[in-house]
């Protein structure tokens, strides 16, 4: 063979293609320059073979080997968990602020405000005890309050519930990037082939979409090359393997049985009310060293549990501090735990009976809202719905990161918290109230009243967990004094102690472990019977008194008349449900502003209750949440301190957001400073390959006049 | 005297008003990671907590003269009337809240420069990591199998 104008037209063919692939590499780049994730390409050159020949080895040109992408996989991978963080402390941040201008007095809510003048109404009243004008201020102003806090209540549940369909929208999202990541791994898996037909645009959109999912969820990436990647969450979930992908649901609420292996327990539990915990309920022994907590039961000896709402870490106590215990219940007799309702049933039916003993260690967990899961397939789901401890560290065998990390933890433990805060407030707000009114008189004594607060069955113990009495916990023993009148005459026909045992000698006093709702009725028509008729309608307590007489209430050590919602300020028992006592709230002359005196008396300008009540703004209440445990502060603190709450939780938001955010740049910059196209850089290689092309194509004219030079040889 | 203290006191609380800028403006640098910029501001901060802390010295030598067993300006506050004594309370309530939104915006700082290097650092790690051979067993020259014990690179017994 023999090298000549030939092979030169040869090489300058080789050169031209050579740098139109380049021009064409570089135009691409200047195009895609503003497009988010395409990362920067080149084509790479190889000479073309060498043929040995004499004097040495002849080239035959250049060739395009391939066209690289530039992308740095490592800082990548560190900016999958940075813009994770970032993501969610962002998320979170924007969702706070909103949260934040709600407890914004400023904003037209105003509890504090209210507060404050509902406890005033009250000193106002002191004042001026038999005052209708006042009286009417008092029933407004208490309504005011008790709206603000149904307000307040109603917002944070409405956004819980904008929480769920945003978590609902990201759920979907992640799920089709997962499906989409798994289809861009098959078709580079079919048209990859490293060096040589190398998958760029393939490789730049898995990037991008493995980057939206990192957003939505914390992500490990495994690359074992092509499309053989690995995604899974931090936790471990597998999201997508190659070609494969799973899913995540937003579903319904969720139980969970953990038994011990040796456990003969058969049953499920169940449970009735919303709450945004989880509870985690561990059986505990019946006695030391037996290992067996026992059956599930209505009698005294059933087993019993204790109650986590923070995955295991702390276990709710008694006001004493010793661990809370509750005895697993059937159906008929559902123990209340924070607000829900929990018994044993049998594993289909929450109607049937369980069998076996229950083990010391034996857990069940609950979720009464609604609930993430990982679906392996369909029949293996997996609940990660992230979950943190009081302390505010999260359970890292659950989805921790990127949005959806962000809205479970605004949901239950932001929003959560605060609505858990409200209620405690409120609840401690009806009963003090309560308390301090029940043990008032107003202008008109009763002719009839009916409790404003119901049980669940009239034959248990009032203070048990099962009674269901919104406030049957708070009750102490001690005596509840009635006061009975001539309607005619107006004098007082009789007063006592409720006695709870008529066949013993002297006064017995209420016992909120023993006396059942049936109980106090008893007492009632025990003591009374001659001047007032007691009777349980609807699960209330009903007093009529009977032709010709009426009634006062007085002091009351055991707060019964309170807990029954007999002679109360409000109904109702927490944020959302409380609003002042239909009879007041229809008839001021049941306000009340005094008491019944020593000598059994009621007057007009008797202001006993409205100083008491007004002292109650000041006074130190006992408030309880699960997180922080029984404090003992004013209302007013108590309420400042949630929103000096929000105001902390949302700083500390802001902080972690911008300095999750400057690190998850900083590794974006960096992945820019190699993947980033630079038009500086390309238009200078731009007039390099076109100088190229140009001398390419001279030398194609230079073999050309060659040729032709040999053409014109004369034969 | 009293009055002298009083001066001092409200230059040291425009002092730390104008720290607490100067930290939030370094902060704000730090986000941009900008690292010429921090250096810049945190000479002008390390500045000014130097005359901060000449001013410290000299209310110091201030409450000698006027009394020798005083040590702190809150010492002062019985010998003061109602008025003075309201003056001062709140010059030192002021300082106290600035010092300390100082001390929480600089703890603020520490932290993210501090993981901007660490971020940069566990790059470079991993870099060196990479380049360290990881299967350190070798052959020697005469066909000795080396099994490397200190695991780490060695270029006098590595792959030569």
């Amino acid at each position: 063979m023999a090298f000549g104008a030939n092979s030169i037209l040869d090489v300058g063919r080789w050169a031209l293609f050579a740098s139109q692939v380049q021009l064409s590499v570089t135009g691409q780049n200047i195009s895609n320059v503003n497009t988010e994730g395409y990362s920067r390409r080149s084509a790479v050159l190889e000479e073309g073979i060498n043929i040995d020949y004499k004097p040495g080895q002849m080239g035959t040109g250049v060739q395009v080997k391939e066209i690289t992408r530039h992308f740095d996989e490592l800082v990548e991978r560190l900016y999958y968990d940075q813009a994770s963080l970032s993501e969610k402390w962002g998320e979170l941040y924007e969702q706070l602020q909103s949260v934040e201008s709600l407890f914004n007095e400023s904003s037209g809510i105003g509890i504090s405000d209210s507060m404050s003048s509902y406890f005033s109404s009250w000193n106002d009243l002191s004042q001026r005890a038999d005052h209708y004008g006042t009286r009417q201020d008092v029933v407004n102003k208490g309504s005011t309050l008790a709206s603000t806090l149904v307000q307040a209540d109603t917002s944070l549940a409405n956004m819980q519930e904008r929480i769920d369909a945003m978590i609902q929208d990201e759920v979907n999202t992640a799920n089709t990037i997962m499906q989409q990541i798994a289809e861009v791994n098959r078709k580079i898996n079919i048209q990859d082939d490293p060096g040589t037909n190398n998958a760029n645009s393939l490789y730049d959109e898995r990037a991008r979409l493995v980057r939206e999912l990192g957003t939505i969820v914390d992500i490990n990436y495994i690359d074992n090359g092509k499309g053989n990647v690995t995604i899974t969450t931090k936790a471990g979930q597998n999201l997508v393997d190659g070609e494969d992908y799973f899913s995540f649901e937003f579903g319904a609420p969720w139980k969970e049985k953990e038994l011990h292996h040796t456990s003969p327990f058969e049953g499920q539990v169940y449970y009735e009310g919303e709450s945004n915990f989880e509870y985690t309920l561990e059986f505990v022994e019946s006695s030391a060293g037996s290992g067996i907590a026992g059956l599930v039961g209505s009698g005294a000896n059933a087993a019993q549990f204790k109650v986590s709402l923070d995955g295991g870490k702390t276990w709710l106590t008694n006001d004493d501090g010793t661990v809370r215990l509750y005895n697993a219940r059937p159906n008929e007799r559902k123990v209340e735990v924070e607000g829900v309702n929990i018994w044993f049933g049998s594993d289909s039916s929450p109607l049937g009976s369980s069998s076996g003993n229950l083990l010391a260690g034996d857990r069940f967990i609950i979720r009464p809202s609604r609930t993430l899961y990982w679906v392996e397939n369909t029949s293996s789901k997996q609940n990660v719905t992230p979950q943190a401890d009081f302390t505010g560290a999260e359970n890292e065998e659950r989805v921790t990161g990127g949005k959806l990390g962000a809205l479970f933890a605004l949901r239950d433990q932001y929003i959560g918290k605060y609505r858990k805060k409200l209620d405690t407030l409120a609840e401690g707000l009806i009963w003090e109230v309560n308390r301090v009114h029940s043990q008032g008189a107003g202008l008109q004594k009763f002719n009839s009243v009916e409790g404003t607060y119901s049980v669940d069955a009239i034959d248990r113990a009032l203070a048990s967990d099962s009674t269901g009495l919104v406030y049957g916990d708070k009750l102490a023993s001690g005596s509840s004094y009635l006061y009975i009148y001539n309607k005619n005459t107006g004098a007082l026909v009789s007063n006592a102690a409720l006695d709870f045992d008529p066949a013993t000698p002297g006064t017995q006093t209420f016992n909120p472990d023993v006396h059942t709702l049936a109980d106090v009725r008893d007492a009632y028509n025990d003591t009374f019977g001659s001047f007032l008729t007691a009777s349980i309608v609807d699960n209330r307590l009903r007093l009529s008194a009977k032709d010709g007489y009426e009634m006062s209430f007085g002091a009351d050590t055991s707060g019964l008349n309170a807990a029954l919602g007999f002679n109360c300020f409000y109904q109702g028992q927490d944020a959302g449900s409380i609003e002042v006592n239909d009879m007041i709230a229809t008839d001021l002359d049941y306000l009340a502003a005094g008491h019944v005196n020593g000598a059994g008396e009621t007057n007009a300008g008797d202001n006993y209750v409205a100083l008491a009540m007004f002292a109650l703004r000041e006074a130190e209440v006992s408030l309880s949440t699960p997180m922080e445990g029984t404090t003992n502060q004013t209302l007013l603190e108590y309420y400042n301190g949630l929103v000096g709450n929000v105001g902390a939780d949302t700083n500390n938001v802001k902080f972690n957001k911008q300095f999750t955010s400057a690190l998850a740049q900083d590794l974006d910059d960096r992945q820019q400073q190699v993947s980033g196209v630079n038009l500086d850089e390309e238009m200078s290689n731009l007039i390099k390959y076109q100088h190229s092309y140009t001398a390419a194509a001279k030398l194609i004219t230079t073999a050309d006049q060659m040729l032709q030079t040999v053409l014109s040889l004369k034969p | 005297m009293i009055r002298v203290v009083e001066e001092n006191l409200v230059r040291q609380n425009k002092g730390m008003i104008l720290l607490k800028l100067l930290l939030e403006e370094e902060f704000a640098r730090l986000m941009n990671r900008d690292p010429q910029g921090v250096s810049q501001i945190e000479l002008s901060i390390q500045e000014l907590l130097r005359q901060l802390s000449v001013e410290r010295r000299s209310v110091k030598r201030l409450l000698e003269r006027i009394d020798p067993t005083v040590s702190r300006v809150r010492d002062l506050r019985p010998s003061l009337d109602e008025e003075e004594a309201k003056v001062m309370d709140e010059l030192l309530e002021m300082l106290d809240k600035s010092e300390q939104q100082c001390a929480v915006q600089a703890s603020k700082n520490h932290e993210l420069a501090m993981a901007l290097q660490e971020q940069s650092k566990s790059l470079l790690d991993f870099m060196h990591r990479e380049i360290q051979p990881k299967n350190n067993n070798a052959y020697s020259a005469k066909g000795r199998f080396a099994v490397n014990s200190n695991g780490q690179a060695n270029i006098l017994r590595g792959r030569l």
